[in-house]
């Protein structure tokens, strides 16, 4: 697997199968625990930038805080200092990595007012395979923001990340559900 | 001398005019009814010579604006004009007639009697009798003393009617006016010796002095001899004894200072350490905060690491299970690729790319990871060192801290030792030293009592001394004077001789006539005043006037020559026929007076005699400048003749 553009990042967060990968257990985790709201591009971005970086959703001192600091998720590391740039990037990417998951038909896309993504039965299979522990922190922090946005609909979803570009940090009252 | 020409009222659209000198340049005789202007005529004379009041009844306030007189002053002639309720006190005098109206008007003041530029200056010099002083006060010699004004002349000029009977001929009751009538007649008769005058009140003053002085020492001396003050000799023994304790105290207190200073110069060392310790407290503060910074950027950084060696393994985990999973759909148009894309000779079967070689040096997560945690072997012991070094500055820090209170509690602690019991000593020192100068006040305060004691005896001494001068030079000053006994012999003798000829009853009674040193006018051994008889007043003032006249004519006296009398029958006829008469209403008595009047007149064409009568006898006739009768078919009615 050849990294994106041209791999000359060693940055983790640059490397194409680390955001596949990513992709897999946040569709499996959505899978697992299906929401009402509808999966598109906008909010698998929104909910893979969050799951990556649990603790803009939840302070350290919460339970759901210090079990993420328990999965692994320190709140100290350099990655929270360029939050803005981050999600930009990962707005940036994520449509060409959902279509390298199709063309491995790990995925399906569906047709409808808006396209929507979930797992395919490959897909699934392979993401129950993941074990490294970044993979059962992720699955973790996974499970957190998918229910921090379960009850927030597509447009409120939109606003968010729109939002989370302009700011210079993801401050959490934008959130219909602050900073639990 | 002064010579009364001619009067002028100066009515709307009319003048009414008396000329004085019509019958005679030396008598002139106004007669007529009463309540027909005689008077009146006299007071506007008055007030054209600086009078303050004119007459202000109906008949004048109602025609008359203002007033001319034309006079003689030395043998020329000048007019003086007044405005009548106008409220201005001033006086327009211009040389020449009443009639010349185009010579030049100079102003002069009314008020303020005596000061130049005014009426009363401008007549007094013209008369030669400018600048003469007056004192004001008999008894007080340091009262201010003023110029003669022509006001205080004029006493001697014009008899008003009133001061004919009023007892009052001198002012007697008023005290001031009557002391100046004085040294008018004697200004007048040039006996009046201003430095004679000077000398006795200066003598008077002196006593006073004296008396006042030796008052002062008695009381100055009693004081001191009850306060038991000792004398000079021992104030000063004793204030030199204080002095030099007052300069034993002030050594006390040098030294005491010395030793302050270097106790100070002690503290001094021990304020730079303490200085010193403030010093070293604050750098380790500085060093503790800087590796507490240090430490906060570290600790990301490792965490960093910490994270990006998971997703390393997390990276290595995903190339491992996705790189069986061919592409077999294609990512643009989601169809199946047939046959299965592939790199056969160096190109993609899928996007005819070849294959770039950095592509293909694809990151290996495992070179990465060992790198990761190479670093981060690398940052903890770093960390840890940070670690210790945060310890230790923490302790540096508490250390210097402890080290700092300990030395400013030092610091302060000696401060106080040092200076506390100099301290004490000092306040002894200034108490001491404030009780010494109160005694060496209190001996002064002493010291000048003796001194004023002594002082005043000196004074006393000189003023004793000036006295005995003083009167010695009175004495001599007496010796040599003219003889003022001489001027009173003359005036009485000419009252004497007018009362004799006048047919005075009894005039020979107690002595006869004369006038006391103060010129009061007595007969038969009485003042004028005490006589019992209203004619007998009007009499003596008659007579009183005349003889400062003629006396002053035939002596050459500085008298202006003028003499007005007002009403000078006054009680010597009976105001109705049958009315009750005494021994003055005497039809022979009016009939000798006015004989001397006229005669005086034609004997003295120099002098001026003006006056006023309700019916002269017909000696008088010849000079009766103007008749009023009072009724409208004989005019003239009256001064004012068109006011019936």
């Amino acid at each position: 697997v050849a990294t994106e553009d041209g791999g000359r990042s060693t940055r983790p967060d640059d490397q194409l199968v680390a955001r596949l990968g990513r992709l897999l257990l946040l569709l499996a985790e959505l899978h697992d625990r299906p929401i009402r709201q509808p999966v598109d591009t906008q909010r698998l971005a929104l909910l893979d930038f969050c799951a990556d970086h649990p603790h803009t959703l939840y302070s350290s001192d919460s339970i759901p805080g210090q079990e993420l600091t328990a999965a692994g998720f320190s709140r100290q590391t350099l990655s929270y200092s360029s939050l803005v740039q981050r999600f930009a990037n990962r707005r940036g990417t994520i449509e060409r990595d959902l279509a390298h998951l199709i063309a491995r038909r790990l995925i399906e896309a569906r047709a409808g007012p808006i396209v929507t993504f979930a797992l395919s039965e490959s897909g699934r299979q392979l993401a129950g395979r993941f074990e490294s522990a970044y993979a059962d922190g992720y699955r973790v922090s996974a499970r957190y923001a998918s229910a921090f946005f379960k009850t927030t609909g597509k447009t409120k979803v939109q606003e968010t990340a729109q939002r989370l570009l302009a700011e210079a940090t993801l401050t959490l009252d934008v959130m219909p559900h602050g900073n639990r | 001398v002064l010579r009364i020409a001619k009067l002028r009222a100066h009515g709307l659209d009319r003048t009414y005019d008396v000329d004085f000198r019509l019958r005679s340049p030396s008598l002139a005789v106004i007669a007529g009814q009463i309540h027909t202007g005689k008077t009146t005529i006299l007071e506007l004379v008055d007030y054209c010579l600086g009078a303050d009041d004119y007459p202000a009844h109906p008949e004048v306030s109602s025609r008359v604006r203002a007033v001319s007189l034309e006079i003689e002053l030395a043998g020329s002639a000048w007019t003086i004009e007044r405005p009548l309720f106008s409220g201005q006190a001033e006086a327009w005098i211009h040389p020449g007639p009443l009639d010349d109206a185009g010579a030049e008007r100079t102003r002069l003041a009314v008020d303020a009697p005596g000061k130049p530029g005014t009426l009363s200056g401008w007549l007094t010099e013209q008369l030669g009798l400018g600048d003469l002083k007056l004192s004001t006060s008999r008894r007080n010699p340091n009262a201010q003393a003023q110029t003669l004004s022509f006001r205080d002349l004029f006493w001697i000029c014009f008899l008003p009617s009133e001061r004919l009977d009023n007892k009052a001929l001198l002012f007697e009751g008023a005290d001031v006016k009557r002391y100046k009538l004085e040294q008018v007649i004697e200004l007048v008769f040039d006996v009046y010796d201003a430095e004679l005058a000077g000398q006795i009140d200066r003598l008077a003053r002196l006593r006073d002095e004296l008396r006042e002085k030796s008052r002062e020492i008695e009381a100055l001396a009693t004081f001191l001899a009850e306060d038991g003050v000792p004398n000079r000799a021992e104030l000063v023994r004793h204030r030199e004894i204080l002095e030099r304790e007052r300069a034993s105290v002030a050594r006390e207190t040098t030294d005491l200072e010395a030793g302050v200073r270097d106790a100070t110069d002690e503290a001094q060392d021990l304020r730079a350490r303490f200085e010193t310790a403030r010093h070293a407290t604050r750098d380790a503060a500085t060093r503790l905060r800087d590796r507490r910074d240090l430490r906060e950027r570290l600790l990301p950084l490792r965490a960093q690491y910490a994270e990006d060696e998971r997703k390393l393994a997390f990276i290595g985990e995903a190339r491992r299970l996705l790189d069986p999973v061919h592409i077999d759909t294609c990512p643009r148009c989601l169809q199946r690729l047939t046959p299965d894309p592939d790199l056969p000779d160096g190109a993609c079967s899928l996007c005819h790319q070849p294959l770039d070689a950095a592509v293909a040096l694809a990151v290996d997560p495992e070179r990465e990871r060992r790198e990761l945690q190479r670093r981060r072997r690398d940052l903890d012991p770093f960390l840890t060192q940070v670690e210790h070094e945060i310890a230790r500055a923490e302790r540096e820090l508490a250390t210097a801290a402890e080290s700092e209170q300990r030395i400013g509690a030092e610091l302060e602690s000696r401060v106080a030792s040092v200076l506390g019991p100099r301290r004490a000593a000092r306040d002894r020192q200034i108490a001491s030293r404030s009780e010494i100068n109160a005694q060496i006040t209190a001996i002064e305060r002493a010291l000048g009592w003796r001194e004023a004691l002594d002082r005043r005896r000196g004074e006393r001494d000189q003023v004793e001394e000036t006295i005995r001068n003083t009167r010695d030079a009175i004495e001599k000053r007496r010796g040599a004077r003219v003889d003022k006994a001489d001027l009173h012999r003359r005036l009485s003798e000419r009252f004497a001789s007018l009362l004799r000829d006048w047919g005075f009853p009894k005039v020979e009674d107690e002595g006869g006539p004369f006038l006391d040193d103060r010129f009061v006018p007595h007969v038969r051994g009485r003042a004028y005043s005490r006589i019992g008889s209203q004619g007998a007043m009007t009499l003596c003032a008659v007579a009183w006037q005349l003889t400062l006249f003629e006396e002053a004519e035939l002596s050459g006296a500085r008298h202006p020559r003028v003499v007005i009398i007002d009403n000078p029958q006054k009680n010597l006829t009976p105001a109705k026929p049958g009315d009750p008469r005494d021994e003055y209403m005497d039809a022979g008595i009016v009939h000798h007076m006015w004989r001397h009047l006229t005669s005086w007149a034609a004997n003295h064409p120099e002098t001026q005699l003006i006056v006023v009568e309700n019916n002269p006898p017909a000696e008088a006739d010849p000079y009766v400048i103007v008749r009023y009768s009072r009724d409208t078919r004989q005019p003239p009615y009256g001064f004012i003749d068109d006011a019936v």
